[in-house]
């Protein structure tokens, strides 16, 4: 069977951009959907186990760090989500015919997704507001409750990211989508066969472990008297969480690497010029990645995590792009956006672009107006505090 | 065609968006119901400097944020998923056109869920002025986000000067895109105030309760004084053949008349009225009596009436997903011809792809009903072809497939109500072999199942 039987036509109507842009929005957008998807990944997976070692004593900096984290996580799952809006827009803009073939294939697991999520998510509200707040919180068997709670929701967040990676490789071949679709029309199927999805799955689960690391690094950089036994505590056990997990990322790695058809391998390995210079990139970047982070884990200092933080996302960045290449290279005789006609849309382009600015800006102002109400309140509460020792 | 399809046992796929959709529209009203809720009841509560009604309103947010940030946005997403999995084609088509001004909403959807989420956690931790201006960029943003999305949602029944020039903005600023703005707009403040009565009522000091819930009862009033007239300009806008469906419905159907439709808007409105009733002599003339459990009886009213409303809009677009371009079932309008010609089974990729896996006529035919019928009939459940053919031989039922093959309206009486049949005549005989299988096959399973 020719395997362009089956791969859907593009609709019969222009492109707004030209494939280049769409494709650095798709990048771009991913990217800013990954960085809180891993923390609400991996956050829900770290919080319940710092909860766990510090049940015992809820003035312990670990319980402390948990309690902390799990506060966060509903802003983190909320801009995980709003971000995936932009990803799911190009990639079925530029891979339509592949994208929705194969989320038919798998429509009923896919669908699930949305029930996960609604479920995962409204759990970590559950357990803020019922189980880790002020009045309960002293409570054993509220602790039990709500370390059990997040768990399940971890377990909700580690499922979604299966059935992504379910999609996102099932669109890769489409050679395996009639004996599919002929087995399960009604879209009960999953990409198990797939010798590539446990790898990039590992892969992927121990990244989002290692990115919420950085950001419980982050929690104790955040304080402003960040110098305190807190912050230090936080950004040395933060950082030797991203470090240890990244060096278990080396084996997985070359695993995810041998996974992929050798064909398609080669072209990291020198065979494309441009991918193999992006990969070594991420590698090198990975190294310094591994220097910053023992630098913070030893020392505990806020000028180590921020170097760690921002060759940390960077790596992240590099491996969306290795990841974005691995894709084009296994759709390079299988579609071809570039020859669907492009009539741009200068109009909206340039509002978008106009708005984008000033969104940014917006979240610049918003976000110090949100860290001064905190943190006036904050040192507001130390000088309190150093008031009240003094009158004793 | 061009895709595989997504077989949905007994409910069929248009359920699986409808009930998304409807939950979504909810609560995605609220939302924005909300911004103006917020931002006009905070600027009282400082002009009166009344430290009860912020104390409810610090409340309310909690409720607010719980339920737009989780389930606005991800029934938002969900829209997106089933609509892809039931109709792939009229995605791809909205993407194509629209992908900038949904990467333009996505901007402001962006500022309004932090915006909500930092208003939620600054109360009393910013001036009582930074807080009221919080609020009042909530209410810009989220409105932002209607006004985008209404150009794409009413691109879909009205496409307007779109058909001709495929120009972007002549479908965005189409015929239903102004009346369809301000009722969504007033439909927003009765929910805001719907959900808001519910809190009130939650209330514990006596007066303050009695004053809130007055307050929030005020808010069902306009789309009642203001929502008959929109309305009568939004039919204007549509287009003239949908509303004699709504008026004549199928003359020569054996089964009734479509009138299914006219009871729709009948009991929307009726439902809308007696809401307004409801909540001028409940809430509003008598605030003391009102319970919370009065206020969930509210809530399902209100619930209802989204329903009735989107389902109703939705069949005013049927047979079609984008008006006059293509069919609920992925058969574009000018494709049709070529269809004839070409024979269905060897139009689409999928479709040919699956038909060249079987010889026999019954399965060929099957694979046509899938695409051509599904997308609104199931086998025996909604819509069920079971009951729809009833004791029908094979004759008759290439009778009436030959009807619904005439793309003229005046030859097709099922015209605006089901998309012409496409195909050769060779794909008639195959569908109605398939169609009189499903009550006449003595081997097959939906046979057994009907004769227990
Ligand atoms: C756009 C949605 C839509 C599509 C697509 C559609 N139908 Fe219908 N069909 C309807 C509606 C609505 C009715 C009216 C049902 C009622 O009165 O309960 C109907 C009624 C019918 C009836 C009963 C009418 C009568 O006069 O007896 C039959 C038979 C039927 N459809 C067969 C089909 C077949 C076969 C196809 C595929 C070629 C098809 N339909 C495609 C919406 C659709
Ligand atoms: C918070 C829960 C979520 C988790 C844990 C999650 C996880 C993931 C993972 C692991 C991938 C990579 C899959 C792979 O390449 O193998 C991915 C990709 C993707 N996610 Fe999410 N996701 C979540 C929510 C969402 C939501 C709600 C959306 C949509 C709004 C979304 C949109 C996307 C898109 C479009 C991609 C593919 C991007 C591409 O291939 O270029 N995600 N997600």
């Amino acid at each position: 069977m020719d395997i362009h039987s089956i791969i859907p036509n593009y609709q019969n109507l222009p492109m707004p951009a030209p494939v280049w842009l769409l494709e650095l929005l798709l990048v771009l957008g991913f990217f800013l959907h990954v960085v809180p998807m891993n923390v609400s990944l991996g956050g829900s997976f770290l919080a319940p186990v710092f909860l766990f070692f510090g049940r015992n004593n809820h003035d312990s900096n670990i319980y402390q760090l948990g309690r902390r984290l799990a506060y966060s996580l509903p802003i983190f799952i909320s801009f995980a989500i709003t971000q995936g809006i932009v990803p799911l827009l190009f990639i079925q803009l530029l891979y339509g015919p592949m994208f929705y073939t194969a989320s038919v294939l798998i429509a009923v697991p896919w669908i699930s997704i949305l029930f996960l999520l609604l479920i995962s998510y409204y759990i970590t509200y559950i357990v803020i507001y019922r189980y880790l707040n002020v009045q309960t919180h002293e409570k054993a068997s509220a602790d039990t409750k709500a370390i059990i709670l997040l768990f399940i929701g971890f377990l909700g967040f580690l499922t979604i990211a299966f059935l992504f990676t379910n999609n996102t490789t099932l669109m890769l071949t489409p050679q395996k989508w009639l004996a599919m679709y002929t087995a399960h029309p009604t879209g009960l199927n999953l990409n198990l066969g797939e010798p590539q999805l446990i790898a990039r799955y590992s892969h992927f689960v121990l990244a989002a472990i290692a990115v919420a690391g950085l950001a419980v690094a982050g929690l104790g950089a955040y304080r402003v008297d960040n110098q305190d036994e807190f912050s230090k505590f936080a950004i040395k056990l933060g950082s030797r969480i991203f470090l240890s997990v990244t060096l278990l990322q080396i084996p997985v790695g070359v695993w995810f690497l041998f996974s992929i058809p050798h064909d398609i391998m080669v072209n990291f390995m020198g065979q494309d010029k441009i991918s193999t210079l992006v990969f070594s990139l991420a590698m090198l970047l990975a190294l310094l990645a591994l220097l910053a982070s023992s630098l913070a884990s030893f020392s505990g200092s806020v000028k180590a995590y921020y170097a760690e933080l921002t060759i940390g996302l960077s790596v992240v960045l590099a491996m969306i792009i290795n990841r974005h290449e691995l894709r084009s290279f296994y759709f390079q005789d299988l579609i071809k956006p570039e020859l669907v006609p492009v009539k741009m849309q200068w109009d909206l382009i340039i509002i978008f672009s106009i708005s984008a600015i000033g969104l940014i800006y917006y979240f610049y102002w918003l976000s110090h107006l949100v860290w001064n109400a905190f943190h006036q309140k904050q040192q507001l509460k130390i000088i309190e505090e150093v008031n009240h020792g003094k009158s004793i | 065609m061009n895709y595989p399809i997504w077989l949905v046992p007994f409910l069929g796929g248009s359920w699986i968006i409808g009930i998304i959709s409807i939950i979504h529209i909810f609560i995605s009203h609220f939302a924005v119901g909300s911004g103006f809720y917020l931002a006009l009841t905070e600027r009282k509560a400082y002009k009166e400097n009344d430290e009860g009604i912020y104390d409810y309103l610090k409340k309310h947010t909690r409720f607010f944020v719980l339920v737009t940030t989780a389930g606005g946005a991800i029934t938002g997403v969900g829209i997106w998923f089933s609509v892809s999995l039931v109709s792939p084609d009229t995605i791809a088509i909205l993407i194509q056109n629209f992908a900038f001004a949904w990467a333009w909403e996505y901007l402001f959807f962006a500022a309004e869920i932090a915006t909500a989420f930092a208003y939620y956690y600054t109360w009393d931790k910013v001036s009582k002025e930074i807080h009221l201006k919080l609020a009042n960029l909530y209410l810009w943003f989220s409105v932002f986000t209607l006004v985008i999305i209404n150009g794409i949602l009413t691109f879909m029944l009205t496409p307007g000067k779109w058909i001709q020039t495929h120009n972007w903005l002549d479908g965005f600023l189409n015929p239903t895109y102004f009346p369809s703005l301000f009722i969504r707009i007033l439909i927003m403040l009765a929910i805001a105030g719907i959900y808001a009565l519910v809190t009130s009522s939650r209330i514990k000091d006596d007066n303050l309760r009695e004053k809130m819930v007055k307050y929030s009862a005020k808010w069902l009033m306009p789309v009642f004084v203001a929502g008959p007239i929109i309305g009568f300009w939004y039919f204007t806008q549509i287009p003239h053949e949908t509303i004699m469906t709504i008026a004549n419905g199928i003359q020569t159907s054996g089964v009734g008349n479509f009138s299914i439709l006219t009871r729709a808007t009948y009991l929307s409105l009726i439902l809308s009225g007696t809401i307004v009733v409801f909540a001028y002599v409940g809430p509003y003339l008598n605030p003391k009596g009102f319970t919370f459990g009065i206020s969930l009886m509210f809530l399902l009213c209100g619930f209802m009436v989204t329903g009735t409303t989107e389902w109703m809009r939705e069949m005013l677009r049927k047979p079609y997903t984008v008006y006059n371009y293509i069919y609920s079932n992925g058969v574009k309008k000018d494709e049709i011809l070529n269809i004839d010609k070409m024979g269905f089974l060897k139009s689409g990729k999928w479709a040919n792809a699956c038909a060249s896996k079987t010889d026999n006529d019954i399965q060929k035919g099957q694979i046509i009903f899938r695409y051509e019928c599904m997308s609104c009939h199931t086998v025996d459940g909604y819509r069920s072809m079971k009951k729809l053919l009833g004791t029908r031989d094979q004759d008759s039922i290439v009778g009436f497939l030959n009807l619904l093959h005439q793309t003229e309206p005046a030859k097709n009486p099922y015209h605006g109500i089901m998309p012409p049949f496409a195909g050769s005549d060779e794909d008639i005989h195959l569908l109605s072999s398939y169609l009189y299988s499903i009550n006449n096959s003595p081997n097959s399973s939906d046979h057994k199942i009907s004769s227990r």
